[in-house]
C-alpha cells in the first residue's frame, strides 16, 4: 500500500490531508454512478482497501463452514424461519407490540424517514435530551437520523468504532458490518490526531498503532457514554413471544448506549421480527459467521424491559421505534418480498466481486453490494437509484454466500425488468390494490430508443424472412462493421460477424432443417 | 388512522391478495410462501426439515472443555477452581492485577464471598455515572450458565446483578459452577429456566392454550447477556484490539465439582 511517508507531514499539513479526503467524497457524493464507480477503479489505496478487507472477511467465513452440508442444512432453517416470520408479518408486529408494552417498552410506527425522525425527535424533546450516543444502526443511516436531529440542536455521537471515525470524517459507512472498512491505518491516525479532541480539550497523539487508536477513541467516547442523555441502537432480533429486543456486537457501544443514558430508543425496520427465541439461536449463528467469521460475537444483548423497582441500573425508558419506509411495499411483490429476509450480515457484498472493485461509497447509498442494489432502488425508486442495477455480472457469488438464500442475482434481474417495464409507475399510496406488485419508480429507465432495440430484435427472430436477410447483411457486409462500439470497446475487441451464417453452412452440408428430438425416423439428410 | 394501522392494514391486504392468487393459481406448485399467508397463525409452521438445528449437539463430555477453548480462543483468561479454593484464587486474582476497586453483586453468593475477602466491595446501591466510570477496577459476576459450543457465559442481570458490573469495568471477572454448562444457546433456549425467565410458563403447548396471550403476571428477565469474551473490535483495517468499549480482560473461574475434576 502507497502512502505519503506522514511522521515528515505537520499536523497542519496532516489536516489538508484529511479536509481534502472530505471534500473528495463529497465531490464524489455529488456524481452520477458511473462517475463514482470510476472514481473508485482509479483509487489504488482504496481498491487495496477493500480488496483486503473482502478477502479477509471471505476467509474467515470459510473457516466457520467446514461442513458444506452443514452449512446448507442451516441455510434452509435460516430461509424457514426468515420466511415464518414474514408469512405472519403482521401478526407478529401485533404480538411482538403487545408483550414489549406488556414489558414497560413502549412501541412507535412510523411510515416513513421524516416521520421517524420527528417521533425520535419528540421523545428526545419529551425527555431534555440534547445529547445522544448512538449504537451502530442501519435503519437510522436509512432514514438520516443524525441530519435531521443535528440540525435542530441534538448532538449525535456515534460510538461503534467504525461509525464514529465515518462520522469525524464527514463520511458516510462504505460497508454495513465494517464502516470504516475503506481507510486504511494511516489515513485513521491523520483522522483522530487532527479531527478527535480528547474530553480534556488536548489534541490526541499521532499514532498508527491500533491499539491506541482504540484506546483514545475509547476514552473519549467512555466520557461521552457517561455523560449522554439518551441512547439510540438498532435492533437484530425483536423477539414476538417475549417482548425482547436483541443487539448482536463486539465492543460494547451497544450495551453503553443501552445501559447507561436514562432514555434508550431502539429503531428497528418492520421486517427484524421472529416469532420465539427458539428461532434465535440459528439465525444469530449465521448472522456471526456470515459476517465476521465468528462463532459467536463477544455480546448477544437482550432487552425484555426498562429498569425495574430495585435495579441499580439502566435506561428509566425504553422505545421502540418500527419504521416501515417501504418495507410494506417490498412486502407486497410477489418476487421481490424476499428482500424482507435479509438479517444484515454483509456477506453479499464481501463476496462480490463489483463491490470489492468500486468500494461502497460508489454506490451513494446506505446500504451498499447486491443488498443495497436490491433495497436502495426499493426505498429511494428506480428513478433515483435504478443505476446501480447495473452494477452486477450475475455472476451469483452473493446468492450463495446469503445465510437465508436471498435469491440476490433473480432479485438484481427483476429490479432491471422493473426499472424498464413499459406500465410507468403512477400510483398514489393509499391505493394497495395498485401498489400490489409494482416497486417505486418502475419503467423510470425506460428509453425509446434502447425498446425499439429490443423490439426490432424480437420481431426479426419471429420472422425467418428477416432474420434471413439479417444475417446475410451481416455477414456480407461484415468489413463495414465499425471497429469502435462506444465504451463497449474501451475494453474488448468489437465482434465480428462470421462470412456465413451457421444457417448458410447448414444448407452447404445438406441439412435441410433440425431433426426432431426424439423422432428417429425423420430424414434429414439425402 | 394512525400510521400502526395503515402500515398492519397494507400488509394484511398484501397478505391475502397473495392468498387469493393462491388459491385462484391453477399451479400446483404454488410455493408455500404464498398458501399460508393470510390464514390463521399455526405455532408449528416451521416445517419439520428444518426444525432441527443446523449443527450437532456437543456430547457432554466435551463440554468442559470446548467451553475452555472457546474462551481462551477468544481471549478471555481461565481458571479452574474447586469450590473451596474459590476464594484464596480470587484474591490472588485481585493481588496480581491490583486493583483498587473492586465490585461484587449483593446476591447470597457475592455476600458470601465478600464476608472471606474484605478487598471486595457488595454493591449495596446506585452507584453515579462518575463513580461507575472512573473508580471502580473490577467487576465481580456470577454467570447462571455457560454455553460449551461457543464459550459464552449467560449472565441473568437484575437487583443483585448490575448490567454495569459486567460492562464499565476495566476488568471483568465471572464465576461459574461448571454444573451450569450447557451444549449450546439451542439448548438453553429449551431449557426451563430459560422460558420462565422469558414469562413462558411451563405448561405453554401442553394444554393446548396460548400461553403467550395471557402471559400477564409474570414480566421477563429486564437484561440478559451472552458474553464470550472482553470487548473487542477489528473496525481498523481488520486488527484485532482488545477493550472497545467494556472490559478489556475477562477472567472466568470456572468451580469444578469438588474432586470431580479431571485435570
Amino acid at each position: 500500500m502507497k502512502h505519503i511517508p506522514v511522521q515528515q507531514l505537520s499536523t497542519s499539513e496532516m489536516a489538508a490531508l484529511v479536509d481534502r479526503e472530505e471534500h473528495d467524497f463529497a465531490d464524489m457524493q455529488q456524481r452520477h454512478f458511473k462517475a463514482r464507480a470510476k472514481m473508485s477503479l482509479e483509487n489504488e489505496s482504496l481498491r487495496a482497501s477493500f480488496l483486503g478487507a473482502s478477502n479477509f472477511l471471505v476467509g474467515k467465513r470459510q473457516a466457520m463452514f467446514p461442513d458444506t452440508q452443514q452449512l446448507e442444512r442451516l441455510r434452509d432453517r435460516g430461509e424457514a424461519i426468515r420466511q415464518h416470520s414474514l408469512n405472519h408479518l403482521p401478526e407478529l408486529l401485533e404480538r411482538l407490540e403487545k408483550n414489549l408494552t406488556a414489558n414497560g417498552i413502549q412501541v412507535h410506527w412510523a411510515e416513513t424517514a421524516e416521520p421517524a425522525c420527528q417521533l425520535i425527535h419528540t421523545i428526545l424533546n419529551d425527555n431534555h435530551a440534547k445529547t445522544v450516543v448512538k449504537g451502530k444502526s442501519m435503519v437510522t443511516e436509512e432514514i438520516e437520523l443524525n441530519h435531521y436531529l443535528e440540525q435542530r440542536g441534538i448532538e449525535c455521537l456515534e460510538s461503534d468504532m467504525g461509525e464514529y471515525l465515518v462520522q469525524l470524517a464527514k463520511e458516510t459507512p462504505s460497508h454495513i458490518i465494517m464502516p470504516a472498512i475503506h481507510k486504511n491505518k494511516a489515513q485513521i491516525a491523520r483522522l483522530m490526531h487532527t479531527r478527535a479532541t480528547n474530553s480534556d480539550g488536548s489534541d490526541v497523539p499521532y499514532s498508527e498503532d491500533v491499539d491506541e487508536l482504540i484506546g483514545n477513541a475509547r476514552a473519549i467516547l467512555r466520557d461521552k457514554f457517561m455523560t449522554a442523555d439518551a441512547g439510540i441502537s438498532g435492533v437484530n432480533m425483536a423477539v414476538a413471544n417475549s417482548g425482547t429486543l436483541c443487539l448482536v456486537e463486539n465492543e460494547g457501544n451497544g450495551r453503553m448506549t443501552t445501559t447507561a443514558p436514562k432514555l434508550h430508543i431502539a429503531v428497528s425496520g418492520i421486517e427484524k421480527v421472529v416469532e420465539d427465541f427458539s428461532q434465535v439461536p440459528d439465525l444469530l449463528t449465521l448472522l456471526t459467521r456470515s459476517a465476521t467469521g465468528q462463532k459467536i460475537t463477544t455480546y448477544f444483548n437482550m432487552i425484555s424491559s426498562p429498569k425495574k423497582p430495585g435495579e441499580k441500573d439502566g435506561p428509566e425508558q425504553v422505545h421502540l421505534v418500527l419504521v416501515d419506509n417501504g418495507r410494506s411495499r417490498m412486502f407486497s411483490h410477489d418476487t421481490l418480498k424476499p428482500t424482507l429476509q435479509c438479517i444484515r450480515c454483509g456477506a453479499c457484498m464481501n463476496h462480490c466481486p463489483v463491490y470489492a472493485r468500486i468500494g461502497g461509497h460508489a454506490y451513494g447509498s446506505t446500504y451498499p453490494g447486491p443488498i443495497g442494489q436490491v433495497v436502495t432502488p426499493q426505498i429511494g425508486g428506480i428513478e433515483k437509484h435504478g443505476d446501480m442495477l447495473s452494477a452486477c455480472s450475475l455472476n451469483g457469488a452473493c446468492g450463495e454466500a446469503c445465510p437465508v438464500r436471498i435469491p440476490l442475482p433473480q432479485l438484481i434481474r427483476e429490479l432491471r425488468a422493473e426499472a424498464v417495464n413499459p406500465d410507468v409507475d403512477h400510483v398514489s399510496a393509499d391505493s394497495i390494490r395498485q401498489v400490489f406488485n409494482s416497486v417505486k419508480g418502475r419503467g423510470a429507465k425506460r428509453t425509446v430508443a434502447e425498446s425499439l432495440i429490443w423490439r426490432g430484435w424480437s420481431l426479426l427472430h419471429r420472422q425467418p424472412g428477416l432474420y434471413r436477410l439479417m444475417t446475410q447483411l451481416l455477414s456480407r457486409g461484415r468489413k463495414l462493421m465499425p471497429a469502435r462500439l462506444g465504451a463497449w470497446t474501451e475494453s474488448r475487441t468489437m465482434p465480428q460477424a462470421a462470412p456465413h451464417s451457421l444457417h448458410e453452412l447448414a444448407r452447404k452440408r445438406g441439412l435441410a432443417s433440425q431433426p426432431v428430438p426424439g423422432d428417429n425416423l425423420t430424414e434429414t439428410s439425402k | 388512522m394512525s400510521s400502526r394501522e395503515r402500515i398492519l392494514n397494507a400488509l394484511r391486504s398484501s397478505q391475502k391478495i397473495s392468498a387469493s392468487a393462491a388459491a385462484s393459481s391453477t399451479s400446483a406448485a404454488m410455493p408455500e410462501l404464498l398458501s399460508q399467508s393470510g390464514s390463521e397463525m399455526q405455532p408449528e409452521a416451521l416445517s419439520e426439515a428444518v426444525s432441527e438445528p443446523g449443527f450437532d449437539t456437543l456430547a457432554p463430555s466435551q463440554w468442559r472443555q470446548t467451553f475452555i477453548q472457546n474462551l481462551q480462543d477468544n481471549h478471555a483468561e481461565v481458571i479452574e477452581v474447586t469450590a473451596s479454593q474459590l476464594a484464596d484464587q480470587l484474591a490472588q486474582l485481585l493481588q496480581h492485577h491490583k486493583l483498587g476497586r473492586c465490585l461484587i453483586g449483593s446476591s447470597d453468593s457475592g455476600v458470601a464471598l465478600a464476608r472471606q475477602l474484605p478487598q471486595l466491595e457488595v454493591l449495596e446501591r446506585e452507584l453515579s455515572n462518575d463513580e461507575w466510570f472512573r473508580q471502580v477496577d473490577a467487576g465481580v459476576s456470577f454467570a447462571a450458565f455457560g454455553l460449551a459450543a461457543t464459550g459464552s457465559l449467560v449472565l441473568i442481570t437484575g437487583p443483585q446483578e448490575p448490567r454495569r458490573l459486567s460492562l464499565v469495568p476495566p476488568l471483568h471477572i465471572v464465576i461459574i459452577q461448571q454444573s451450569r454448562l450447557l451444549a449450546d444457546f439451542n439448548q438453553l433456549v429449551a431449557d426451563d429456566e430459560w422460558q420462565t425467565l422469558f414469562g413462558r410458563d411451563g405448561r405453554d403447548g401442553r394444554d393446548g392454550r396460548d400461553s403467550w396471550d395471557d402471559r400477564a403476571d409474570r414480566a421477563p428477565a429486564t437484561n440478559v447477556l451472552l458474553i464470550s469474551g472482553p470487548s473487542k473490535t477489528a473496525d481498523i483495517q481488520q486488527t484485532l484490539a482488545y477493550g472497545a468499549h467494556g472490559p478489556k480482560q475477562l477472567c472466568v473461574l470456572l468451580v469444578t465439582d469438588e474432586g470431580g475434576h479431571h485435570g
